[in-house]
């Protein structure tokens, strides 16, 4: 017994013993984990654990009437792994493929056939099909032969990309611009911050058969991007892309831009600019009309000779003699391109001399230059006019205390030559005109629509309260209004609407010798001119002189094209209508006829109603004729005549 | 037997996470792919219902647009002027 127990006890010292060493062994695996090999396990625990980052999707950006400007698509890229598909498949099935793509991409056969085999010897991994399928194409691709068999036995490797897409293609699309490798430019620049919204952030862990799993909450929730409605106008926009084209290429010209601006908001309803590729193809590549500052030449007429009036250094009837078209002022002889003898300065305006207005503004403002540049600083035509589109050129003067600055350098600028302004600087001041005086700075975003349900309105901002008394505005605008009816631009005088309007054909590269002259054909205006909607420039660069360089008949035809589209999608109030009758109430309200049937003499039927009338006079046997409704007005044969049965008689009735 | 209890839940209820987790992600795939083919079927309609677009499909019925002024028909009372 006692021999037993003794080895019991020894067992169970035994068993003790053992488990101490496993307990001593777990201890020395423990710390060996955690000295040891701690830091290279660390690493490895690391590796099961990612900062996952969500992007945020984009705005997208709209027209100020909801059509989508741009947005971002999902593409679809599609490789090929050509090594995974079993040979019964591949043979079996590739030229079943081949037709299938042939019909899809029109290549013949034949050229997939042959690639796919090519590929499939060099047992290439990662063949590139085809790039940038939309989701329709990506459904239709999949369901191929061989491919409808997945990645694995298939081979088919399907990748997606966002990729911005510009609804209008072309059109707008500098304005529009981009965000991306290239950089920032246009509305999509701008406004690169809202529209892009806040990338979410979050830590993962990895649980597996490529599985992630969030670990904690969201460190940053993604936000997605603000949609951005633009003040652009998308059928005035095509209608001005499509007149600017015609014309760049009518007249083959270098480039040219065209700008609308909507006249009581300052908003920009089309802004279009397009440079030559090649002969006959034109693109939205650059932003003329924010970003090239240029001699605005005549156009600029308007700003002088309005500076002078406001003045009080000339009326619109003050005449001026520019001869024969030919002047020497200083030493620089200035010409007009024919003779006009005396002109006022309405007429100066209308035939656009350069005579009467380096004259005029001469004799105002020789003696004190200065006086003229803070007409020019207090309408804001020296300063960049702080858009938020990136680009804006700024304008360049010579001042008075210039070094270079002459004597000629005032008459020469009055009818806009030597400095530089751009097409949005002259658009904006003669919107200020067309408004009566209040100068708006030009809008490019109507409102931003947060994700969240808010909104940024954004409001019309007057840059100058009144440029000049309203006499004074009013006047301008009749003059700029004679010089579309009987002056410069009198080819695009329509009755159906007023345009007031200046014409410019200004002289580009004249400092290059040995080239035949080169133009800049512009027109700046509004319409219609006695309540104004539109404001619109119009610039064409270098058209193909044989063709035709001035401002009437190169640019004028662009705003008119656009006018035209305006007007006819402008409402009317209807011509007057018919007076209805409220044929219930005349009933109900006109005594009833009941005829005497023995009688063979014509009744009188006036002031009855019409509804009574008829039937019984038809009932007596006569040819009853009649016009209107109601009440009888008038009957043809009087009351008391005698009558045969079958006679006609007329009756009008009131209605 | 208290704490098996405690563990088969935590082990569970872990199995139980993992696998809404892959539901998760899936369905997320098909969010996405459905919001591409949204984008895509919105970016064409907005492409068709573009003046030109229907002036074109129109031509081929003899449908012209007019250059005349159009009449107010009717005058609704959200056109007037606040």
């Amino acid at each position: 017994m006692i021999g037993n127990r003794k080895n019991l006890l020894m067992r169970g010292y035994l068993v003790g013993f053992s488990l101490l060493l496993i307990a001593i062994g777990v201890i020395y695996s423990m710390g060996k984990i955690q000295v040891a090999e701690g830091e290279q396990l660390e690493e490895f625990a690391q590796q099961s654990f990612r900062l996952a980052t969500e992007p945020a999707e984009r705005g997208n950006l709209y027209a100020s009437d909801g059509d989508l400007l741009a947005t971002t698509i999902t593409v679809h890229n599609i490789y090929l792994d050509l090594s995974v598909i079993d040979d019964e498949l591949f043979e079996g099935q590739v030229r079943n493929l081949s037709d299938s793509l042939s019909r899809m991409f029109s290549k013949p056969s034949s050229y997939f056939e042959e690639k796919l085999r090519a590929e499939r010897k060099k047992k290439n991994r990662y063949m590139t099909l085809i790039k940038g399928l939309n989701y329709e194409e990506y459904q239709r691709i999949k369901s191929f032969p061989i491919f409808n068999r997945g990645q694995n036995k298939g081979g088919f490797i399907h990748e997606t990309k966002p990729k911005r897409e510009l609804v209008l293609a072309d059109v707008g699309a500098r304005t529009i611009g981009y965000d991306d490798n290239r950089g920032k430019a246009g509305l999509e620049g701008a406004y690169s911050k809202d529209l892009s919204g806040t990338e979410g952030r979050r830590w993962e862990q990895f649980m597996g058969r490529g599985q992630w799993r969030p670990f904690k909450s969201w460190e940053q929730e993604p936000v997605e991007g603000s949609n951005v409605y633009t003040t652009i106008d998308a059928g005035m926009q095509i209608a001005a892309y499509s007149a600017l084209q015609d014309q760049l290429i009518k007249f083959n010209a270098d480039h040219g831009c065209v700008a609308v601006m909507e006249v009581e908001t300052g908003k920009i309803r089309a802004i279009v600019n397009l440079k030559k590729i090649t002969d006959s193809i034109y693109s939205d590549v650059l932003n003329y009309v924010v970003g090239e500052g240029a001699e605005p030449g005549s156009t600029f007429k308007t700003v002088s000779l309005l500076a002078g009036i406001e003045n009080d250094k000339f009326t619109p009837q003050t005449t001026v003699e520019t001869g024969s078209g030919r002047y020497r002022l200083y030493n620089r002889t200035i010409s007009d391109t024919h003779g006009y003898g005396t002109l006022t300065v309405e007429g100066v305006l209308m035939k656009s001399s350069n005579i009467g207005t380096a004259k005029l503004i001469n004799a105002a403002y020789g003696s004190d230059p200065q006086e003229y540049f803070d007409q020019l600083d207090k309408w804001r035509l020296t300063k960049p006019l702080g858009i938020d589109i990136a680009g804006e050129a700024a304008p360049q003067f010579h001042r008075p205390e210039d070094p270079n600055w002459s004597n000629i350098t005032l008459p020469v600028m009055s009818y806009g030559y030597g400095f530089k302004l751009t097409p949005l600087q002259l658009l904006t001041f003669y919107n200020g005109i067309a408004n009566g005086g209040t100068m708006l700075k030009p809008l490019f975003i109507d409102k931003i629509e947060k994700n969240d349900g808010g909104e940024i309105n954004y409001k019309p901002q007057v840059l100058v309260e009144r440029m000049a008394s309203p006499e004074n505005i009013r006047a301008i605008t009749e003059m700029l209004k004679k010089a579309v009816s009987d002056g410069t631009a009198k080819n695009i005088f329509t009755e159906h609407y007023e345009i007031a309007g200046k014409t410019g054909t200004a002289r580009v590269e004249y400092w290059i010798k040995d080239q035949p002259m080169q133009y800049r054909a512009s027109f700046a205006g509004f319409f219609p001119a006695d309540n104004p909607k539109y404001t619109c420039v119009v610039i064409i660069h270098k058209p193909d002189r044989k063709k035709g360089y001035y401002g009437g008949g190169v640019t004028a035809p662009v705003f008119k094209k656009i006018a035209d589209w305006v007007y006819s999608r402008t409402p009317k109030a209807a011509p007057a209508m018919p007076r209805l009758v409220d044929v219930k109430k005349n009933i109900q309200s006109t005594p009833g006829f009941k005829a005497n049937y023995e009688s063979k003499t014509i009744p009188n039927v006036v002031g009855k109603s019409g509804e009574s009338v008829i039937p019984a006079l038809e009932n007596l046997g006569l040819d009853v004729r009649y016009t209107g409704v109601g009440k009888v007005v008038s009957q043809s044969i009087p009351a008391g005549i005698q009558f045969r049965k079958g006679q006609t008689i007329y009756l009008m009735l009131e209605g | 037997m208290f704490l098996v209890f405690l563990a088969f839940i935590s082990i569970s209820s872990s199995h139980w996470v993992d696998k809404k987790v892959v539901k998760i992600n899936k369905l997320d795939e098909e969010v996405s792919s459905l919001k591409a083919q949204y984008t895509d079927a919105h970016r064409m309609l907005m492409k068709m219902q573009l003046e030109p677009e229907i002036m074109k499909q129109s031509e081929t019925l003899g449908i012209k647009l007019t250059d005349e002024q159009p009449y107010v028909l009717i005058k609704k009372v959200y056109d007037r002027q606040p």
